[in-house]
């Protein structure tokens, strides 16, 4: 094999966390790309009133596509790329639990992905929204398979999700180098920590979900369906008891960076440790209890309504005290401005705005006004992209030179940073007043009499600013993959261990496997307690030959492909039955066949 | 597994697959969880939607509705019941005589685990076919639909334990000298956790609809 | 780390063998008159009393949780009760 088609062939069957991470992180932005289109052909649309650039359906299936992509396949496996390169480096590990599980749940995304984006291909694009209510998704009314394509792909990425999870759960737990208590763990561990209990919990039950739509669908089954005894409102409480820790699972993580970020770039230890540690459990812990407040307006009654308000408007009190502990570790600090901590400063004001927004619809009858209006798209893409997307763009920033080995460059940073900062707050701020102006969300045109021309324009023009944005992004990583500025190990003067080795990693991460002291270990190693730097060096690159790891396989990817063509079975009518079994099989067989490798 | 048994430094001195084992378990609760809430909130769902289903009924001179007490035969649902717990104790002792290195116990309380597991799959599908003749079918009415769910659903994750249990088997007689007590355990634990779904269906969705 | 040490003796795990099966029989038991079987005020509490006790003797004992590390204990308890609180207040909600 030539040289090429090794290097690819040793990427498909890598079990390395570290590569497995950059696989999640590429794979996430290519599908932000995507995702980004969508949201541009949304905007073109909705730049003037009464516009026939998009028709009602294809608009519609952009509404439904940007979401699905920008959670499922941007935002969460971004989020999965820095979980996955930083958790065996942050707690002294040279892997995660079970390696070939890693990659597994990395193909079985892959082809979640896939999956999902055959629907463009075959002309069945979903368009049901991302959260796929009932009985808009019956097969009375919508006789085509873009539901099928919609639900079989949440499916296959929520197993992709829930495998990593159980893998995350246990390295974290189990693996952690010795002296390393859980209360002298990385923050960005402990939102990664609780973020994967979440998914453990949550996945579950939109599992059953779309089981009970599918079964809907195609075994004619009345879950859904008031003619057969079933509830439409029974969807929408199993979607949002899933969906609503689901928002907590995207911004957790974004959170930690955020943390780690402050704190190195404010050269001060994260202000209130602890007590972030237990507003991250209150708040994962509280997730569970709020959901109902997605639908206020569905007539659950005054009691529950009040219930889940209350719920709702308590989870705004550990959010609020990370809020203070992230300026307080500023507070008095040595700030330097790198693009990583411009982002994470903006994250602190964007994310804030959207919290205040999120709040206000905590109370029923203001949500009544909010509910279904652009108010309530303003809010969470305040938290979303002001919150977690620039937080993740800050990961990228700050760990690029650990990842590649090359510093991104940081004017174009800063540029891409202004971009974004401008494009997203043109975009969304105006639509807080669209919102109380009373524009309906998800409607493919609107009238040009209602006095919602202007700021349609504006939020426009924010969007392709933020285009603009996202391709000085990709210049950038090309020029500095290439031209960058070389990165050698402490690249920032961090606190945490993955600081102390080389820039990029050895493949064994650490020649010995630390020992640890303290919280924020690797700063107290290069500092004494009055401040004096310590002859400490990063650590010399060691013979890997010498270091036990485990080999490659390729049972993950065709296990992976198994369950795709598992779960294309369902979307065919006269072989799916044949399909779906020949699917099982492949999974099964490469299950015995990775049982007995000799994996080392 | 394939190779010695990777027996590394952990934190909480449990091994890292039985902790694995332990976290899905935590997430199965979820899911049997929704599945049974399901069935609770159909199982009064009772009318017939299926026309074939409802004439067939009218013409046997009943009413078209299908409720849990029509078809529920407790006495079989009370022996496979036993059936599984009965599977549950051989699942110990073949952990035992794995512990202990003793292969002819290890055999043969795998081999009980797995006739007692086809036992009761075998009375799972005897009833389901019972209650198909009776006209219950998924699509006759949500009661039928979110019972199949539930009781199908804990029923393949029996078959898949049966599997591998058929798999320990098969492994003890091509490699007599295979005692890997960490894995026979892991997978004990997930029988039980079978073996204890099993037993809250068997009150909830059999017992207390009676009351 | 070696696999759990036995706790638990094999004359234990038949003990407990012979209770779980005296419960499904009193389960079963119970169930024959026609009179205690629709008074929810009895059957109610002892059937779910019944189950919890077959639930902890399985638990406990056959998955060791007894013995084993209370990590595990806390977090299977964890998710046991939270699934049971959304249960719950989904089937209120969905009356």
């Amino acid at each position: 094999m030539t040289g090429f088609f090794k290097e690819v062939w040793s990427w498909l069957t890598t079990v390395d966390h570290k590569r497995i991470g950059i696989l999640y992180g590429a794979s996430a932005l290519l599908f932000l790309l995507i995702g980004g289109t969508e949201a541009l052909l949304m905007r073109t649309q909705l730049i003037v009133p009464g516009n026939d650039f998009l028709t009602a359906k294809a608009f519609n299936s952009m509404v439904t596509m940007h979401g699905t992509t920008m959670i499922f396949l941007v935002i969460m496996p971004l989020s999965a790329a820095f979980f996955n390169f930083l958790t065996p480096l942050m707690i002294g590990a040279r892997d995660v639990a079970f390696p070939r599980l890693n990659a597994l749940s990395y193909w079985i995304f892959f082809f979640g992905g896939v999956l999902l984006h055959i629907s463009f291909v075959v002309g069945q694009i979903p368009r049901g929204g991302w959260f796929g209510y009932a009985n808009l998704t019956s097969p009375t009314y919508t006789t085509d398979l873009s539901v099928d394509f919609w639900a079989m792909g949440l499916q296959v990425l929520g197993l992709a999700s829930l495998i990593a999870a159980i893998n995350f759960f246990v390295t974290i737990m189990n693996m952690r180098a010795p002296g390393m208590t859980l209360l002298k763990m990385p923050i960005f561990i402990w939102t990664t920590l609780v973020t994967q209990l979440l998914l453990i919990f949550a996945l579950p039950v939109i599992t059953v979900a779309l089981v009970m739509i599918t079964f809907d669908r195609k075994f004619g089954t009345g879950f859904f369906d008031p003619t057969l005894g079933g509830d439409v409102v029974l969807w929408q409480h199993l979607f949002w008891v899933f969906g609503h820790p689901e928002v907590y699972i995207l911004i957790l993580p974004a959170m930690g960076i955020v943390s780690e970020i402050l704190s190195t770039f404010s050269k001060k230890p994260l202000f209130g440790y602890s007590v972030m540690v237990y507003s991250t459990c209150a708040i994962g812990f509280l997730g569970f209890a709020v959901w109902a407040h997605h639908m206020f307006t569905v007539g659950m009654g005054p009691w529950a309504n009040a219930i889940f308000s209350a719920a709702t408007m308590l989870i705004a009190v550990p959010t609020g005290v990370k809020i203070f502990n992230w300026i307080m570790t500023m507070w008095g600090g040595k700030i330097r401005f790198t693009t990583a901590n411009l982002f994470a400063i903006s994250f602190i004001a964007m994310f804030t705005m959207g919290g205040l927004s999120g709040v206000m619809h905590a109370s029923p009858p203001i949500d009544a006004q909010h509910h279904d209006t652009y108010f309530v798209v303003a809010h969470f893409h305040y938290v979303l992209y002001g919150g977690a997307v620039m937080a993740l763009f800050g990961g990228i920033y700050y760990w690029f030179p650990k990842v590649f080995g090359v510093y991104l460059n940081e004017a174009m940073g800063k540029a891409q940073f202004w971009l974004y900062m401008i494009g997203f707050n043109v975009t969304f701020f105006p639509m807080h007043f669209l919102g109380v102006q009373g524009m309906p969300r998800r409607n493919f045109v609107y009238a040009a009499d209602q006095g919602w021309n202007f700021w349609n324009f504006v939020c426009t023009m924010g969007a392709y600013l933020t285009a603009i944005g996202g391709f000085v992004f990709i210049i950038n990583v090309v020029y500095s993959l290439w031209f960058g500025k070389k990165a050698v190990g402490d690249d920032w003067n961090g606190r945490t261990l993955e600081w102390m080795i080389p820039s990029p990693p050895p493949v064994y991460n650490f020649a010995v496997e630390p020992t640890v002291d303290h919280l924020d270990e690797w700063w107290h190693r290069k500092y004494t307690s009055s401040g004096t730097r310590t002859d400490v060096q990063i650590e010399a690159h060691v013979d890997p030959s010498t270091i036990h790891l485990p080999g490659p396989s390729f049972w993950p990817l065709v296990m992976g492909f198994g369950i795709f063509v598992l779960a294309g079975g369902f979307f065919l009518d006269s072989y799916g039955a044949t399909i779906s079994i020949a699917g099982m099989l492949i999974v099964i067989i490469s299950g015995y066949a990775w049982a007995f490798e000799d994996n080392g | 597994m394939g190779h010695a048994a990777h027996e590394h430094y952990t934190v909480t001195g449990v091994d890292n697959r039985k902790f694995a084992m332990w976290t899905l378990i935590g997430s199965e609760c979820f899911l049997f969880g929704t599945l049974m809430i399901n069935y609770i909130l159909n199982k009064a769902s009772t009318k017939i939607n299926d026309p074939a289903i409802a004439k067939y009924l009218i013409e046997h001179g009943k009413k078209p509705f299908i409720a849990p007490t029509d078809v529920y035969d407790i006495d079989l649902t009370t022996i496979s019941t036993f059936i599984l717990l009965m599977s549950s104790v051989a699942m110990v002792l073949a952990l035992d005589g794995c512990v202990r290195k003793n292969l002819k116990n290890f055999r043969l309380w795998t081999w009980v685990v797995i006739v007692f597991g086809l036992l009761f799959l075998g009375c799972q599908a005897y009833e389901f076919n019972h209650f198909i003749h009776k006209g219950l079918t998924l699509s006759a009415n949500n009661f039928g639909a979110s019972f199949f769910l539930l009781t199908g659903c804990h029923g393949a994750h029996v078959a898949v334990g049966v599997m591998l249990m058929g798999s320990v088997l098969i492994r003890s007689y091509l490699q007599p000298d295979w005692f890997d007590s960490v894995v026979v355990e892991v997978l004990g634990l997930y029988w039980h956790f079978v073996d204890v779904i099993w037993i809250i269906i068997f009150t909830v969705v059999y017992l207390l609809v009676y009351v | 780390m070696a696999s759990s040490e036995n706790h638990v003796s094999v004359k234990m795990y038949w003990i407990i063998c012979i209770v779980l099966c005296a419960i499904t029989f009193l389960e079963w038991v119970i169930f024959q008159f026609e009179s205690i079987r629709v008074n929810a005020m009895i059957m109610v509490p002892a059937l779910l009393l019944m189950s919890v006790v077959k639930f902890i003797l399985v638990c406990g004992w056959y998955m060791h949780l007894k013995y084993d590390h209370p990590v595990l204990k806390y977090y299977y308890m964890a998710a046991f009760f939270l699934a049971t609180a959304v249960m719950m207040a989904l089937a209120v909600l969905m009356g």
